[in-house]
């Protein structure tokens, strides 16, 4: 199957941004912030479409659908605290903890490659460019 | 040279190394603007994923 590589190996590149103590604080923030626009601006829409062709063509449906739908929701919720996150660190970046960016940022990778039928890769996640066959 | 002034010579570069990392870090921390600029980016797409939730 065609597979296409989304934001992933945004997540390593976040992860090795965040650690990399001989990256300027500039640098490293806008690493962050790029990984964090690829995954937000990639991986979700893509996920989202996902889910609404299988509505569309029946292929999920009852109680699967309304729990695809609630774990889409959780893995935004996600998204919104490593945004949060990010933002508590450009204000103050000594004093925030990054390295819990990564583990924020895998989670949500996890739960987009459950609902898509793709899957987390060491550092990248992998969505089928198709959809998956759950 | 003692042995004296030697250690003296030592900590004195060891001194200037600190006041030369600590001037980096000085050097690059963000500007107001910088924040801002990186503040409203992540807003934006926390809003525009957070529009994406389904209702349930």
């Amino acid at each position: 199957m065609k597979r296409v590589y989304l934001a992933i190996t945004l997540i390593l590149i976040v992860a090795l941004g965040a650690c990399a103590g001989t990256q300027t604080i500039q640098n490293r923030t806008e690493t962050i912030v790029i990984s964090y626009e690829s995954i937000g601006t990639l991986a979700f829409p893509t996920v989202r479409a996902y889910i609404e062709q299988r509505e569309a063509n029946k292929s999920l449906s009852g109680d699967a659908l309304v729990s695809a739908k609630k774990t889409y929701n959780d893995a935004v919720d996600k998204f919104d605290q490593a945004g949060n996150l990010i933002k508590s660190y450009v204000s103050a970046p000594k004093t925030t903890p990054i390295a819990q960016l990564p583990v924020l940022l895998r989670s949500v990778a996890v739960l987009l490659a459950n609902l898509s039928g793709g899957s987390v890769q060491g550092n990248t996640l992998i969505i089928p460019s198709t959809g998956g066959t759950k | 040279m003692t042995l004296a002034e030697i250690e003296i010579l030592v900590n004195g570069l060891i001194l200037a190394a600190q006041l030369i990392i600590t001037q980096i870090n000085d050097n690059t921390h963000l500007t107001d603007e910088q924040k801002k600029g990186y503040l409203d980016r992540i807003t934006s797409i926390q809003d525009r994923v957070k529009g994406s939730k389904f209702p349930v």
